[in-house]
């Protein structure tokens, strides 16, 4: 393994590692715009300059592969790499707008926070603003994007996303040296599912998104680590929210599961959380106002287990969804199976097994819409018979005498009518339902009792995407009226029924998980805990560790 | 309909068969379409970007690369003066403003009868004829003003 | 002096393929096709020949380091771009004597292994491409080229690609770019085009006069060629003189032939007599050399190299005594801004700030530190850019500033502006400022293209 030596820091790379990925390692800042670890190096904006032993000029570390024994100085300890970095990041500002009043980069844009930097900014503007080259500015480019090309450094990451990611080449330079400019051919718009992915790779203001365009200045919000719950590939995320509210979502780098990118379905996912009506207290059917949860839960627990046949053991169909935590599904399984003879449980409203690894596109989308539909299988929660359509017959048949239903509306919204329709078909044919859900919706008007829980983004826990990966889910807000996490719904539920529920945190639940699941044996959930750079540490301090935040 | 006629589209389809890759018959393509339509506009680079499989974009940043390719048409004529360092030291600048007269547009206009393009160019390569002058493709050499508007009324 | 190169006599008559066999043509390629490629490689490398483009590479040494894996494709490419100001000396060669060429191709591709040959040819050179062409359907119809190589058993293809309007095509990678339909970027090296280049196969650029002495070379011997000319420079150069001499064009002299006499001669001396004042031996990517320096320097790389300035493509551009050194650089340097491709910071930013500057102090608008930020720009974009191109804008800039101070220094203020930057800046008169491409049009009804940084 190649050993080579950055500001007088040893570290040993695999064969073929670039000089900027060894800096990164070792937590040396070298600045870049056109470098992204998820696209082809080009070396065009001449900001990662540095010195290598021998090297007749500076080299750039994006571009240059690591040699044993090679000796580099960085801007840090340079004297040449720093003047070098230092014309250059002069020249990216020679024609740049100052914008930053009315730029929504500001606060996270790599012109301002190298410019910050005492090794090669912080340089004295020579030229006046009206000399500067003009271009077009605010050009629609489609529901997700805001192009201005006037800010553009002509780093060529959007163009090399288009090219080599997407395949669609819908971006593109024209003209020449510093008339250069930007363009989608006749400004038409970005026809493609992935195109918010343009905002994350453009290190200032040329490219920004059209949703998050002058809502909130980003040094206002706070974030959280989680996972996209719009489909079973599970793509890495952080929620930025402000006061309570979702502001945006963006992409945190997995090179195993989504390398920097989200799709724009889920990327915008969010949405659908204030989309319709929340379910804000628990309900009984007949009784209009809202009962308290005390009520609620001691009248759900009687009412499932009550004998409405004669001579039989009440049959419970419970159908718990995929959209689920494992934590939440784990602790729902524990209570019908401890509590219920024989029930139907099941995580099938349609289908999910069988589009749970089948991928949409060529990209990151997966038919399966829900993201835990491999940790539902993998907690056992299937029977041979089937899922919903199976208790809806025999529910028909009069052989079902109450049903518990979790449900979570999709965060990607797509075509449910006939799931809906078959629910509310079971809702009308059982004596007595339980629904937990998180928003108000036609087709729970026959439920016996409804109980608000907690959506996305309001609850910790776990999803295991389709290939097993085991990720952990954030929380940025608190759930909205009387809602609780469904998870914490169940451990009540236990409680109600005399069994031991368990400890409560997160992190004993995950112990509780991986006890029960031979497949998760030895994950621990600190290891699944974020454990790279998160991206605005209290310090200040721009981190480039590129394995962490996937925008810069 | 064709934006190129058929003998333009047959010279691309043949130089695409012995060629390495699509994309690499694409300048050839451009300056066929610049001869023919004398320009590469919305509708040519999209003609183009379909016959060789590229895309728009991919196509039109590569015609507005050269300085050969033109967004809008040109006149029927170029009439292109250089402006190289040698030129310019021969007289240049005073042929700039005898062309002007002459051909009644300054650089960088058309005619408005669409006849003549009056157009400055880098180094064209004909130092020892300075200030030089190339109508359409022909060297004219040190033409003077009146020589050039002599030639373009041969037609 | 032998003549390798313009063994024609310089009428249009002359490069026909009966005319040029007369001459000798294609016995060069003969004896080759009899010699093993290494064994052409080995005696291209003994005559010392070097590049004669610019860069003045050895070429048996560039030739060396093609080694293509067994299922890859190795390319020759001519570059025939020939866009540096000052420089005709290819287009000369294609005019007269364009079989000449053809057969240095030949010998060259057979050298390194490579079946197909593309001349690149730069857009406005259009009407030598004919002439080219028309050579080569003489060669296909004598059985030269084609499906044999002579009576070899190898096979040669030639093609043209004629560009379009782009200096930065003559640039290595800018070319093969180009060539593959690109826009004319040049690459980050390494890899080199030896390695990874036309279609990532294993290329060779050569410049057109490079590969014409090889028929001489393979004909009379590697050792014939290095005895011409100078210890480090063998055979002879093509210098293409312009600007203010009574006969500028293009003339073969021996590496080593002295530079005044050069002027005095073949070049005619000064136009109507007037003083020398300054001479950029090789286009404008090279140091500018004052009147004085000139004396006692022959042209050859070493000689100049030593002076401080290049051979580089044998474009002499001579400036007498009525020129305003600021006025040309004004020129030179918008050639630059205009040229440069945009792919990297410095040499995009820094030669468009390079013409503003100039352009403000022929304008009376100069600033007093304008001369220290034309030289600081320099630093900055010198060694820091992807390809020559950076480098060749500033060499005009400091070279002309550095030896003809006082004019430049006549532009500045006559009284320094102490004003602090916070309080100059947003004053004072507009400048000549560069329009943007959406403002040009507006302005007038130019035909657009890439926008013009001037007017």
């Amino acid at each position: 393994m190649p050993l080579v030596t950055i500001d007088d820091r040893p570290i040993e790379v695999e064969k073929g590692a670039l000089i900027i990925q060894a800096a990164d390692r070792l937590g040396i800042e070298i600045p870049r715009f056109c470098y992204h670890p998820d696209l082809r190096p080009e070396g065009n904006c001449r900001m990662c300059l540095v010195e290598v032993q021998g090297f007749p000029r500076p080299a750039v570390a994006c571009a240059t592969p690591v040699a044993d024994g090679m000796v580099v100085h960085t801007p840090h300890t340079g004297e040449r790499a720093r003047s070098a970095v230092k014309g250059a990041l002069e020249f990216l500002l020679l024609n740049h707008p100052v914008d930053c009043p009315i730029c929504d980069q500001a606060g996270e844009c790599s012109l301002q926070d190298f410019y910050m930097n005492a090794d090669y900014g912080l340089h004295r503007s020579q030229v006046e603003r009206a000399e500067k080259v003009q271009k077009r500015k605010a050009i629609d480019l489609g529901p997700m994007i805001v192009l201005d090309s006037e800010r553009c450094v002509l780093c060529s990451r959007c163009v090399r996303f288009t090219a080599e990611v997407t395949g669609t080449a819908e971006l593109q330079f024209v003209n020449r040296g510093n008339h250069s400019e930007l363009r989608a051919f006749e400004d038409r718009v970005l026809e493609d599912n992935y195109a918010g992915n343009l905002v994350d790779i453009c290190p200032v203001g040329a490219l920004t998104s059209k949703d998050f365009r002058f809502k909130r200045r980003v040094w206002h919000l706070a974030y959280t680590d989680s996972i996209c719950a719009g489909c079973s590939t599970g793509c890495n995320l952080r929620i930025d929210y402000f006061k309570g509210e979702i502001e945006r979502l963006l992409p945190r780098r997995n090179p195993a599961v989504n390398k920097s990118w989200l799709c724009d379905e889920g990327r915008m996912s969010f949405h659908s959380l204030t989309a319709a009506p929340r379910l804000l207290h628990p309900r009984l059917q007949g009784k209009g106002d809202a009962v308290s949860w005390d009520d609620a839960l001691t009248a759900m627990h009687a009412g499932l287990r009550a004998n409405r046949r004669p001579g039989t053991m009440p049959a419970l169909a419970a159908l718990i969804s995929t959209s689920a935590t494992n934590e939440t599904l784990l602790l729902c399984k524990r209570y019908v199976t401890e509590t219920f003879a024989a029930p139907l449980l099941d995580c099938r409203f349609n289908h999910e097994d069988e589009l749970v690894d089948q991928r949409e596109d060529s990209l990151l989308l997966r038919r399966d819409k829900h993201p835990n539909t491999r940790g539902a299988l993998l907690l056992g929660l299937t029977t041979p018979f089937g899922g919903l359509p199976y208790m809806l017959e025999r529910a028909r048949a009069g052989e079902i005498d109450a049903a518990l239903i979790l449900y979570y509306p999709p965060m990607v919204p797509h075509e449910e009518g006939e799931t809906l329709e078959a629910l509310r078909a079971l809702l009308e044919a059982v004596p007595f339902s339980v629904v937990l859900t998180t928003h108000e919706a036609d087709w729970l008007e026959a439920a016996s009792i409804l109980l608000p829980v907690a959506a996305w983004s309001e609850e910790e826990g776990t999803y295991t995407n389709h290939a097993g990966v085991v990720q952990q889910v954030g929380r940025a807000l608190l759930p909205p009226g009387e809602a609780r996490s469904a998870a914490a719904v169940a451990t009540s539920l236990l409680a109600l029924a005399g069994r031991s529920p368990g400890p409560g945190g997160p992190a004993d639940r995950f112990r509780e998980l991986t006890a029960a699941v031979p497949a998760y044996a030895g994950l621990t959930y600190e290891s699944l805990s974020s454990r790279q750079a998160t991206v605005y540490p209290p310090e200040g301090r721009m981190p480039y560790g590129h394995e962490g935040f996937a925008g810069h | 309909m064709s934006i190129l006629s058929e003998r333009s589209v047959a010279m691309i389809e043949e130089a695409r068969r012995t060629a390495p890759s699509a994309q690499s018959v694409l300048l050839t393509a451009l300056r066929l379409t610049q001869e023919e339509r004398r320009h590469v506009g919305v509708e040519e680079v999209e003609f183009l970007a379909s016959l060789l499989g590229l895309s728009n974009a991919t196509v039109d940043g590569v015609a507005r690369f050269y300085d050969e390719l033109t967004q809008e048409p040109t006149g029927l004529h170029r009439v292109s003066l250089c402006r190289g360092i040698a030129c310019h030291l021969r007289g240049g600048p005073a042929m700039i403003e005898e062309l002007r007269r002459v051909l009644g547009v300054g650089p960088g206009q058309t005619t408005a009868d669409g006849l003549v393009t009056f157009r400055l160019v880098e180094c064209i390569g004909d130092c020892d004829h300075a200030p030089a002058v190339m109508l359409d493709d022909r060297f004219l050499g040190a033409a003077s003003a009146a020589d050039v508007r002599a030639e373009l009324d041969r037609g | 002096m032998e003549r390798i190169l313009t063994q024609h006599t310089g009428y249009d008559d002359q490069r026909g393929l009966a005319a040029a066999r007369a001459r000798g043509a294609y016995e060069g390629l003969r004896k080759a096709l009899t010699m093993s490629p290494q064994e052409v490689i080995e005696e291209t490398t003994s005559s010392g020949l070097r590049g004669r483009g610019g860069a003045g590479f050895p070429t048996g040494r560039k030739w060396a380091f093609i080694h293509p894996a067994a299922d890859q494709q190795v390319y020759l490419l001519c570059n025939a771009d020939e866009s540096e100001p000052g420089t005709f000396k290819d287009r000369y060669l294609m005019e007269h004597d364009p079989h000449l060429l053809i057969e240095g191709l030949c010998i060259g591709a057979y050298a390194i292994g490579a079946h197909t040959a593309y001349i690149y040819l730069r857009g406005e050179y259009a009407s030598v491409g004919a002439v080219v062409e028309a050579a080569l359907a003489e060669a296909r119809a004598a059985g030269i080229l084609g499906p044999t190589l002579l009576d070899s058993s190898y096979q040669v293809e030639i093609k043209i690609q004629l560009g379009a309007g782009a200096y930065i095509c003559g640039e290595e990678t800018g070319l093969i770019q180009s060539l593959e339909g690109r826009r004319a970027y040049p690459r980050v090296r390494p890899p080199f085009p030896a390695v990874h280049g036309f279609m990532q196969q294993p290329t060779v650029v050569n410049n057109v006069e490079t590969l014409a002495n090889l028929p001489w070379i393979i004909l009379h011997g590697g050792d014939a060629f290095a005895r011409i000319g100078t210890e480090r420079s063998s055979g002879t150069k093509l210098i293409s003189v312009c600007g203010a001499v009574n006969r500028p064009g293009v003339y073969e002299v021996e590496m080593g032939y002295p530079l005044r006499e050069f002027l005095a001669n073949e070049a005619g001396g000064i136009l109507e007599g007037r003083a020398l004042k300054a001479l950029i031996p090789g286009g404008t990517s090279v140091p500018i050399l004052t009147a004085e320096e000139t004396s006692g320097l022959t042209l050859d790389f070493e000689s100049l190299q030593g002076a401080g300035t290049m051979l580089g493509s044998g474009g002499m551009i001579v400036f007498d005594e009525t020129t305003s050194m600021p006025d040309a650089l004004a020129s030179i340097a918008h050639f630059y801004a205009h040229e440069s491709c945009g792919e990297c910071t410095p040499c995009r930013e820094g030669t468009g700030w390079f013409a503003w500057i100039i352009d403000r102090l022929l304008a009376g608008e100069g600033r007093s530190n304008d001369l220290a930020l034309l030289l600081r720009i320099g630093r900055n974009i010198e060694g820091h850019t992807i390809c020559g191109l950076g480098d060749a804008a500033v060499q005009p800039v400091r070279s002309f500033i550095t030896k003809f101070g006082a004019e430049f220094e006549a532009l500045l203020p006559k009284t320094p502006d102490t004003r602090p930057d916070w309080q100059r800046h947003g004053h004072g008169p507009r400048t000549a400022r560069h329009e943007s491409p959406v403002e040009e049009a507006a302005r007038s009804e130019a035909v657009s293209g890439p926008p013009t940084a001037r007017l």
